[in-house]
């Protein structure tokens, strides 16, 4: 409906209804309603605008963003080449002033060259680009807003017609569009530390410290994946190497305490190459049932790790609970496959995948409400 | 200036055949006399009756003001271009209400006709022509502020853009707002816009610290929502309506004070709902009237508007100056080849999209229904073929002109482009139309 009164010059996209599902379960992950807003939207904009750059304009486009960004910034960064998109979603009404988060501004990693204004219908039905901005004029001609920490520009002095860009990308494609943005300071491991339990109770931490260390931590290593408290990460170079960390179990150790698994199991055991497999049991919440997810890892000849993932009810002679899923999700949180039970499925799997050595990804289980995941570096 | 010379011979040529042209069919007849000087082109100020151009009518103090400045150079050939550029200068040397009011007064027919083409874009929205052109002509301080008069576009180009812009987003607010249910509304509000609407409407302060809460639970519990299913923009259901008491209940505690009375789910939805009523009247579009010429003041006012006159004697012969060296004519009528050519390169169904868009008015959504394609398809060629005609411009300037195509360069370019196809496409009218 909306779309109606969109002028060639901005762009208007519709959102296929397995996106908005993925981006709704996936914001799930996120504790504070703040944080799953950002999640939702962002996860939204991103699985409908990348792949229609691709298309358009950039195959070579590709997200910068960890997700675990959205969990304290609003904001996503997409690579062309060597110029960084920004694409800023915003559910609001009113689309007169683009108001960007100071971080995408003045962390000197994280500022990018062209900023995008999008509105997102807060259902997920649909999104308009209206307009885009670069670095420069964001900070010479932008009101800094103290309190909220953005800079915000008129919609009169945006370009609001988005052809320009794209003109611009064809003719001139190293503009300068970033003026100079200043240092910050380099945290030492006990400022870290002590920042991090200052804002261990903070519902709002982007606004707690001053911003330059703010922007410092969010540049340090660690702290963001800290601050939203991932599981640890799962290595599975160390699986070949028969370190087992301690909730996933081989499959002989399982089957030594659960001798009913074996029978759901047998009809895929007879695997031929030399690989490892490795179970974890899920407790289903409110469900009282549980899964057992399976990985078998076999190395590859060209040093990468082929990767099957299979999910099997725990309990013998019982059926996978119906809509269950299991997907594989990239480092940048792009949901690369997934795949979801019927009504009497006796397992389901993911199409084996291969990684390259310290490659991130996520598999991530959801059923109705219940939300597991869990990442692994290959 | 190329660019600027281009604008000239179209608006000189086309501005009225394009509009009665294309509004004809939605439109009864309506004439907007051509103002005939410079004098009258800076000082006068439309006057409506029934939605429609009645008549100019003079600012006294303009009026003078102009006739001074024209007094003061002998040669009196200056277009009203360099007018406007002399005008705009003057504004940003120092930001002065003389300086905006003859610029809103020499913006007063590109306003008038913005909103004339723009209206039937969004057909579903009832607004009048007065009230749409004053949405736009209330914009003119800021698009003094973002239009760079050194630029390739005129300040009328960019204005014309400019307000088809503003026009277009208040109608498309609007018809979001009349399509869009109150949960959905209130999902649409930012704090601010919801706070300003329960002071428009009267309620004390401790009454929009509920209300205000009870909005931030409900945006906060419709994402917490369980499951897609309650993803649906309407009325939350039992369990969303749990979490939503529950948060309210919690944190009036802390955040409201005095603390107010423990809420049940009857009440937030009556405060919800009333919120969205107030924040539905408070959106409607604003009017307010700057362009009401301003009768009566004191003579003595004008001297208070007028800033340093030294500069800007000294900023007048500059610009009489470099006018002089920047005039190629033969340039302008190169660009109008240019695009003449490219669009005659383009495949037929997109030079037949470009005139059905431009030449008859007509929807995006109306073209896909005559074509028979669909929407996103009509929309994608548009935007493919618009940005070739853009590309072309930016490509011969980059080429003849040795000007860098930057974000901000092609950005008045495409405010030239928009204006040629209006006005390229308007000419091309039917003859039968304009003559009715």
């Amino acid at each position: 409906m909306s779309s109606f009164c969109v002028p060639p010059t901005q762009l208007w996209l519709e959102v296929s209804p397995e996106v908005q599902n993925q981006s709704w379960q996936q914001s799930q992950s996120s504790v504070s309603p703040r944080h799953r807003w950002n999640a939702f939207l962002n996860q939204v904009c991103l699985s409908t605008f990348l792949p229609w750059l691709q298309t358009e304009y950039a195959p070579e486009a590709t997200v910068h963003t960890l997700p675990i960004t959205w969990e304290l910034v609003n904001g996503t960064a997409i690579n062309i080449d060597t110029k960084r998109l920004i694409l800023i979603p915003d559910k609001n009404l009113e689309t007169r002033e683009f108001s960007v988060p100071q971080e995408w501004i003045d962390i000197p990693q994280w500022a990018g060259d062209y900023y995008l204004a999008v509105q997102v219908n807060p259902d997920g039905q649909w999104l308009r680009i209206w307009g885009y901005t670069t670095h420069e004029q964001l900070k010479n001609q932008g009101s800094y807003d103290s309190q909220e920490r953005t800079y915000s520009l008129d919609a009169t002095q945006m370009i609001e017609d988005l052809n320009v860009l794209w003109v611009v990308r064809q003719l001139y494609p190293e503009e300068q569009t970033q003026t100079a943005i200043a240092p910050l300071p380099v945290l030492s491991a006990t400022q870290i530390e002590n920042l991090c339990q200052r804002l261990a109770s903070s519902t709002n931490p982007r606004l707690e410290l001053p911003f330059e260390m703010w922007g410092a931590l969010l540049n340090s290593q660690d702290w963001p994946q800290r601050y939203i408290q991932k599981p640890s990460l799962v290595n599975l170079r160390q699986w070949f190497q028969n370190i087992v960390a301690d909730s996933w179990q081989t499959i002989e150790s399982y089957l030594g305490t659960q001798p009913d698994f074996a029978f759901s199991f047998r009809q895929v055991a007879d695997v031929a190459e030399q690989s490892i497999q490795r179970v974890k049991e899920i407790e289903l919440a409110n469900n009282n049932q549980a899964v057992v997810l399976m990985l078998t890892l076999t190395a590859e000849i060209d040093g990468r790790v082929g990767i099957r993932a299979q999910l099997y009810p725990q309990e013998r002679n019982v059926y996978l609970p119906r809509n269950i899923s299991l997907a594989l999700i990239s480092a940048s949180g792009e949901i690369v496959q997934s795949v979801q039970a019927r009504e009497t499925d006796n397992s389901i799997q993911l199409k084996r995948f291969k990684c390259p050595q310290n490659t991130r990804f996520s598999l991530q289980i959801v059923l109705d409400d219940f939300n597991f995941i869990e990442e692994f570096e290959s | 200036m190329v660019l600027q010379f281009l604008w000239r011979r179209c608006i000189a040529t086309s501005l009225h055949l394009d509009s009665y042209g294309l509004f004809l069919k939605v439109y009864p007849f309506n004439f907007m006399r051509p103002r005939q000087n410079i004098s009258e082109i800076f000082s006068t100020f439309i006057q409506f009756e029934a939605d429609r151009f009645k008549s100019w009518v003079y600012d006294a103090k303009l009026r003078r003001s102009i006739e001074n400045c024209l007094l003061k150079i002998s040669d009196n050939q200056h277009s009203e271009n360099f007018w406007a550029i002399y005008w705009h200068k003057n504004w940003q040397n120092q930001p002065n209400s003389l300086a905006e009011t003859h610029l809103s007064a020499y913006l007063q027919e590109t306003c008038y006709w913005s909103a004339q083409r723009t209206i039937p874009q969004i057909a579903s929205v009832q607004c009048t022509l007065f009230d749409c052109f004053q949405i736009a002509i209330a914009e003119v301080p800021k698009i003094l502020k973002a239009c760079d008069p050194d630029q390739k576009a005129t300040l009328k180009s960019y204005s014309n853009v400019a307000f088809g812009n503003v026009i277009r987003d208040a109608l498309r607010q609007k018809q979001e707002i009349d399509f869009c249910n109150d949960w959905a509304l209130l999902l649409k509000l930012s704090r601010k816009r919801l706070q300003e609407s329960l002071q428009n409407a009267g309620l004390i302060d401790e009454t929009i610290g509920c209300y205000l809460l009870a909005w931030k639970c409900f945006v906060d519990g419709y994402i917490l929502g369980k499951s897609p299913q309650a993803r649906k923009l309407q009325k939350p259901d039992s369990e969303t309506w749990k979490i939503i008491t529950q948060l309210y209940n919690r944190d009036r505690l802390t955040q409201l004070n005095p603390p107010g009375t423990e809420a049940n789910a009857q009440t937030l939805e009556k405060w919800l709902l009333l919120s969205a009523k107030y924040a539905r009247s408070y959106l409607y579009p604003v009017v307010s009237s700057l362009n009401a010429p301003k009768t009566g003041e004191a003579d003595s006012e004008l001297q208070d508007d007028l800033p340093d006159t030294t500069q800007n004697e000294s900023l007048l012969a500059d610009l009489i100056a470099k006018e002089e060296a920047e005039t190629q004519k033969n340039q302008q009528q190169e660009i109008q080849n240019l695009l003449i050519t490219t669009l005659g390169k383009l495949p037929p169904q997109s030079q037949k999209l470009l005139q059905l868009y431009y030449q008859q008015g007509l929807t995006q959504q109306q073209i896909a229904k005559q074509q028979q394609i669909q929407q996103y398809q009509v929309s994608r060629q548009l935007a493919k073929t618009r940005e070739s005609l853009l590309l072309a411009i930016a490509k011969w300037s980059q080429e003849t002109m040795h000007i860098s195509p930057t974000s901000n360069v092609v950005k008045y370019i495409s405010a030239v482009l928009e204006e040629w196809l209006q006005n390229y496409f308007g000419n091309l009218e039917p003859q039968t139309s304009k003559e009715q």
